[in-house]
């Protein structure tokens, strides 16, 4: 009988110790707040310490959860969908209007014109708007980044400014050297694709916001200089298989943001590289797309105006200097984006021309599924390219029935 | 009063067993069966994590077979993997009874090239892609110094047509060593006696092979082609690591289209109806295997008369 009563409690207690296990520990006024997790533990620590400095000065308790940045979103919808929430979180910029759609996240609009230590001039325009749905604010971004111009200056002399100049650098190559690479496939081409297009007059919506246009004449001029880019001798073709090709000295230009920066310039010491603004196709104003993490509130949280003052600290300019060495890239406010190094200032100075993705739900899957395989598969495909027309008005179709 | 008494505690043993099985039990049915049904529940709704499911009949599965715009890559990627089963699953059955066969006459060095071939199947996912992209990078590399000496642009993950052959091959030799190692012991299982016979019999060592050692194994041949073709059903993390799906979508599996579908997008529903396609497909491919492969149920009691060394005529 004993033995039994034994094994009867030993059971009753795992399964009490499961159910307690699964519990989430945080309090009720404990700040959940679910952020990338930096690459390295120093500043995984200077994080936790930052976080920590806050609650110290405003007695607000945080529960800092950091996430690898590659499973972030996949964790981060798997937690909504059970019953540890975050209360606040970073968000992928092109994910603010599907989490804005649903209610996901909370309408800030007025918590930030409760903000008395920034405005919203204060921000780079293009990372302000990405936080725009439906004439309301749902996040502030934080950190932002633009693609940038990085050519080898053992190749090239200077960079070009306009689209003719660019192609015209082909000519100069040393042997079994090529021109572009970088533009990469699937999500990646349709991101980079944009920079493309902004520099020569055209947008991925209609201004109506009602329809794509990344098939109209501008879209097809911009895909055609893409694919001029790439060229179809047998040396670009198969320096655009190899792994790293710029990094390694093989093509002459490539785009490129600040985390590649630090890359190079630690996994490529000997090579002479340098970073200019995108060219545009007259040599006009230089745009390109933009990147970077936004803030956000969930609507389920109670805890929205501890989630408030935790932003207002995180928008202090120590805070975002340290948060912006966490990733790389610069601080979302203009007037803290400042650097000694000067190919950093480039990126600095292309962020003031960068244009952001369409802020409409599901837009990462006509990114990635439709108008990066047109472009990277198709389009630029050495085996059996496609006719750009047809192959962007095959992507319009699809997008605009899953958006509109 | 005794008989009682030995119920009660026919009772209490019984209950102490289930006691002791219960956590696993409880693992079983909250982790493997439970997650099966909510699946095929969530197949009927439309889910992005966020929000409550939205109960949409079969309206996934009807937009996953006949809405080619919205869903480009259902149909593609479903004949991406039935392209990568018809590479890889014959290629490996016939490798792994090949290399078998071969240590099986007893030569020299068995447990090196015994270990030799098992080192694959024990290696990272991960790392075995990491080798192979090195070895067939088109600059660096074996690939790229071939390339360097002939001239040649060879890039075999660059191009659609080779890509997904590539693909097959590292299966194959990736789990070649586990095959080989099931194959091996269902061939030290046949009687010894039925070779000599057929060697009485005048059979050399293909005949032998083809009649005495085939039927002999036939059983794991089919053993092999069901868990090989359930395996290439399933591939993802070669694609995944490697090529993306690229280029042009000629690598991009079914279970890669699923990833992209559930953890890209967020359509739960859609992933979910997906799966139980995959499901549907292995289910009828394992069905019809039993009936017609080697070693399914017609060929059984042949297989035994073999095995019991009945069938010597055939020799």
């Amino acid at each position: 009988m004993s033995k039994l009563f034994t094994s009867r409690v030993v059971f009753l207690a795992f399964v009490l110790l499961s159910l307690v296990g699964c519990q989430d520990n945080q309090g009720d006024d404990v700040v959940s707040f679910w952020a990338y997790q930096p690459s390295t533990q120093a500043h995984q620590n200077a994080f936790r310490s930052l976080i920590a400095d806050f609650t110290e000065e405003t007695g607000i308790k945080v529960k800092l959860n950091l996430v690898v940045k590659d499973s972030f979103n996949m964790a981060l919808n798997s937690a909504l969908s059970g019953r540890s929430k975050p209360d606040m979180s970073y968000l992928d910029q092109p994910l603010i209007a599907d989490y804005a759609s649903d209610g996901t996240i909370e309408d800030i609009t007025s918590m930030f014109a409760d903000f008395s230590s920034v405005q919203e001039d204060d921000f780079f325009a293009t990372a302000f708007q990405t936080n725009e749905y439906d004439g309301k604010l749902y996040g502030l971004p934080l950190n932002v980044t633009a693609s940038v111009l990085f050519y080898n200056k053992d190749m090239v002399e200077s960079a070009p400014e306009t689209w003719d100049e660019w192609l015209a650098c082909r000519e100069d190559l040393p042997q079994g050297k090529s021109l572009f690479d970088g533009i990469g496939n699937g999500g990646y081409a349709g991101w980079y694709f944009q920079a493309f297009l902004a520099n020569c007059g055209g947008s991925l919506l209609n201004d109506q916001q009602t329809a794509v246009a990344f098939n109209d004449a501008h879209g097809v001029e911009a895909a055609q200089m893409i694919r001029n880019l790439y060229g179809s001798d047998q040396t670009s073709i198969t320096n655009r298989g190899t792994s790293d090709a710029f990094g390694n000295g093989l093509v002459a230009f490539k785009l490129g943001s600040s985390s590649d920066i630090d890359r190079f310039d630690i996994n490529f010491p000997t090579l002479d590289y340098d970073v200019a603004l995108v060219p545009s196709k007259t040599g006009a104003t230089s745009y390109s797309n933009m990147g970077g993490e936004n803030i956000v509130v969930y609507s389920h949280s109670n805890l929205k105006d501890k989630c408030a003052s935790l932003i207002e600290y995180l928008l202090r300019e120590d805070s975002l200097d340290k948060l912006s060495d966490f990733t790389g890239n610069f601080p979302a406010i203009r007037e803290f984006a400042t650097s000694e190094d000067a190919r950093l200032n480039v990126i600095i100075a292309q962020m003031e021309n960068s244009v952001p993705r369409p802020v409409v739900p599901k837009w990462i899957r006509v990114n990635d599924d439709y108008l990066g395989p047109a472009l990277g598969d198709k389009i630029l495909s050495d085996e059996n390219p496609r006719d750009i027309q047809t192959s962007l008005d095959d992507a319009a179709a699809a997008a605009n029935q899953l958006l509109f | 009063m005794v008989v009682v008494d030995k119920r009660r505690q026919k009772r209490k043993t019984a209950l102490i067993g289930w006691l002791f099985i219960l956590p696993l039990i409880a693992y079983f049915l909250v982790f493997q069966i439970a997650p099966i049904f909510m699946s095929f529940g969530i197949s009927f709704t439309e889910w992005n994590w966020r929000t409550t499911p939205r109960f949409v009949g079969f309206d996934n599965y009807i937009q996953l077979f006949t809405n080619r715009i919205l869903y480009p890559n259902f149909w593609k990627s479903l004949w991406v993997t039935v392209q990568y089963m018809l590479m890889s699953v014959p290629l490996s059955v016939a490798v792994t009874l090949i290399v078998s066969a071969m240590l099986n006459s007893k030569i020299k060095g068995e447990k090196f090239f015994k270990s030799a071939f098992f080192i694959p199947s024990v290696t990272a996912g991960v790392a075995i892609s990491a080798i192979w992209m090195f070895l067939i990078d088109p600059t660096y590399g074996l690939v790229g110094a071939l390339n360097r000496a002939w001239g040649t642009n060879i890039n075999l993950l660059g191009r659609t047509t080779t890509a997904l052959p590539l693909m097959a091959i590292m299966a194959v030799w990736s789990g070649l060593g586990y095959n080989v190692l099931i194959m091996l012991s269902a061939m030290k299982n046949i009687n010894p006696s039925l070779y000599e016979a057929c060697e009485i019999d005048g059979g050399g060592t293909i005949r032998k092979f083809f009649h005495v050692t085939l039927p002999g194994v036939a059983p794991t041949i089919f053993f092999l082609c069901i868990t090989s073709t359930i395996g290439s059903l399933q591939a993802f993390d070669q694609m995944y690591l490697m090529t993306g799906g690229g280029p042009d979508g000629s690598t991009t599996t079914f279970m890669l289209e699923i990833y992209n579908m559930i953890f890209g997008y967020s359509e739960v529903g859609t992933a979910s109806a997906m799966s139980y396609v995959l499901f549907s497909l292995i289910l009828v491919i394992t069905l019809v295997g039993q009936r017609f492969l080697p070693g399914g149920k017609e060929r059984k009691i042949k297989v035994r008369k073999v095995r019991d060394g009945k069938h010597l005529k055939t020799c």
